[in-house]
């Protein structure tokens, strides 16, 4: 029978068994640390020297939901609530639940990212077979040294300076959220004009830090396919050298980035987060960014879990689109 | 390529100028607690940059100078003791997956490789940091070596993979080695200039990280370093008030320390990796077409 329900089937159960491990990292890693959230948060308080009274602990764990409940009891309690949507209640917004914020969030994420990730692979990718093609020239050189360098910078300082260049000193951008305070989100041209020029300066660094990684990608696959037989054939042949680029080189370079697009989506997920907080984009990100300020424990561990699922199913659908693409892989994976 | 590649990398510019750097700030990080004023003693709120002053000062009156040169110890002890545990483990872990990859050990290996690939590190850190309360940089340290290994591991997995089925590899096997000779005489030879470029990126990767982390205000705010620095510039809003003195010099330190790194693997790119310098395409391929018009 076809390799492909075997590939199939194999992704599947990476995804469950991602999906789980994700599960168990988020269970273990309150329970692996010194110190409960509940501690953690009064040893905070008494650092900043806030005294309580000792029932303040018990007070403070069943805010956590903390139970003293065997080990195995308690993770089967976590299963059942994370996978049935219940991921507890967030204090920085109570008494709305974790899953509720996250919920008013993600649209903004989904806005944000996606121009920002279709952009960055389509300009990458472009460059990179530019660049590649032209391997040793004055454009591979200079254009792999700009992204080298451009990303041994600390990434949230150079969009904190664009902002300040552009919103602060210039005054074109807006210094930050996603749409003009006096117009209400709705699907009118108006609000659509508002976002697009709220995201213009997010998406253009997002671009700075997701476009490198692409470029090179694709150059290095470009430069390895440009001492391949067909290419030296295609060349001895005359054939123009337009054609040469895009169907000899391009279609052959291409899809093996397409591999690289899960290491790619965690960078810009990273990088997301600390626009959001830069930009104050109302996203996940910047939510997380609150939660850590607030010392929200079931806010912080709801969005880890809910990025992570988000990212892990993304991989599972390129994974599936790249099997249909090149069936090799199905069959030699 | 053998162990001297590293050093050859002193015969290329680029190479000399990123070992001049870092030894330059290497020397700061040494030196600076003995020369200038302790970071934590107060002057005047925003002093701009003077004589006295040469980087001015910031909202809590402490000296920038202080702070940006201090501060170097922090992220090079970060970045040079992340880097060579993110190496160690992602060798470790991709030699098992890869030199086994038939046994049951390797293929969990390989599995565990690809499943924490895919977990996003910076939220999964975040998590992390949460819970550490510390004001200690070591916890941190350990947190950025456990989110940082599986991209290197990968990359060194596949180079193992096409290493032990190359010729000079078989033959050794033929001639009964053991698998921990054909490893340490056989692979690892081979892969010196892989594993040293992948500590130049681990290093990296960790300094950015830590800043990034401290900038969210994770992992000690009250640390003296360039992270820190851009946490409380950024808290006091230093930008809107117009104290660019105070959150330009971590954020170019930071990248300083990237640039020599990123130089010191261009060269040795340069040196180790002929593929790259390969015979230009159109050359050959005009003789090829001259070859064929004479027949």
């Amino acid at each position: 029978m076809s390799g492909r329900t075997s590939y199939l089937a194999k992704k599947t159960a990476y995804l469950a068994v991602e999906v789980w491990v994700a599960l168990t990292i988020n269970f273990a890693i309150p329970r692996l640390m010194p110190g409960d959230p509940a501690r953690v948060l009064l040893s905070r308080y008494l650092q900043q020297g806030v005294v309580f009274p000792p029932q303040t602990l018990t007070a403070f764990e069943s805010l956590f939901g903390i139970s003293h409940a065997p080990i195995y009891v308690q993770y089967g309690q976590y299963l059942v609530n994370t996978l049935t949507g219940n991921l507890g209640t967030s204090f920085t917004y109570y008494p709305a639940s974790v899953w509720s914020v996250i919920r008013y969030a993600v649209p903004w994420d989904i806005a944000l990212l996606g121009v920002a990730t279709l952009l960055s692979f389509a300009l990458g990718t472009f460059l990179g077979l530019l660049v590649g093609w032209s391997r040793s020239g004055k454009l591979d050189s200079s254009l792999t040294s700009v992204f080298s360098f451009l990303g041994a910078f600390p990434y949230f300082w150079v969009a904190l300076g664009l902002l300040y260049t552009f919103s602060l000193v210039y005054k074109v951008f807006p210094v930050g959220h996603a749409y003009a305070l006096n117009i209400l989100p709705n699907f009118s041209l108006q609000f659509f004009g508002s976002y697009l020029y709220h995201a213009f300066l997010p998406v253009m660094t997002l671009l700075l830090v997701s476009l490198g990684g692409w470029l090179l990608l694709t150059r290095n696959t470009a430069v390895t396919n440009l001492s391949e037989d067909y290419m030296l054939f295609g060349q001895a042949a005359g054939l123009k050298k337009r054609r040469m680029l895009i169907y000899y080189l391009g279609k052959n370079s291409i899809l093996p980035s397409l591999t690289s697009f899960s290491i790619s989506l965690g960078l810009i997920v990273g990088g997301a987060i600390l626009t959001e907080i830069v930009f104050s984009y109302p996203g996940i990100g910047y939510v997380l960014y609150q939660a850590v300020l607030n010392d929200d424990y079931p806010l912080i561990q709801g969005i880890f879990f809910v990025i992570t699922v988000v990212v892990l199913v993304t991989n599972y659908i390129v994974d599936l689109i790249y099997g249909f693409i090149d069936p090799r892989v199905t069959t030699t994976a | 390529m053998n162990e001297s590649g590293i050093w050859l990398t002193l015969s290329s510019t680029k190479g000399r100028v990123g070992f001049g750097i870092l030894l330059a700030l290497v020397a700061i990080a040494l030196v600076s607690p003995y020369v200038v004023p302790s970071p934590e003693r107060a002057y005047g709120q925003y002093l701009p940059p003077s004589a006295k002053h040469l980087l001015g000062t910031d909202y809590f009156g402490y000296n920038v100078l202080s702070w940006v040169l201090i501060g170097s110890r922090v992220s090079l002890l970060v970045g040079f003791l992340a880097g060579a545990a993110i190496t160690a483990i992602a060798l470790a872990m991709a030699v098992i997956a890869g030199y086994f990859e038939k046994t049951i050990l390797g293929e969990l290996f390989s599995a565990i490789i690809n499943v924490f690939l895919v977990i996003p590190a910076l939220p999964l850190l975040i998590v992390i940091a949460s819970y550490i309360v510390t004001q200690s940089v070591y916890p941190v340290i350990f947190a950025i070596v456990i989110i940082s290994w599986p991209y290197p591991a990968r990359i060194l997995r596949s180079q193992i993979l096409t290493l032990k089925n190359r010729e000079f590899v078989l033959a050794d096997k033929g001639l009964g080695l053991s698998d921990f000779q054909i490893i340490r005489s056989d692979i690892l030879p081979s892969l010196y200039s892989i594993i040293f470029s992948v500590f130049l990126f681990g290093t990296i990767g960790a300094i950015l990280t830590q800043a990034s982390l401290q900038f969210l205000g994770l992992g000690g705010v009250s640390i003296v370093s360039w992270g820190s620095m851009l946490y409380w510039a950024q808290n006091e809003e230093a930008l809107f008030s117009g104290a660019w003195w105070w959150f330009l010099p971590p954020g170019i330190m930071i990248g300083l320390v990237g640039v020599a790194l990123v130089l010191i693997n261009l060269s040795l790119d340069e040196v180790v990796n002929p593929r790259l310098q390969a015979l230009k395409l159109s050359k050959k391929a005009k003789e090829i077409q001259k070859t064929f018009a004479a027949s």
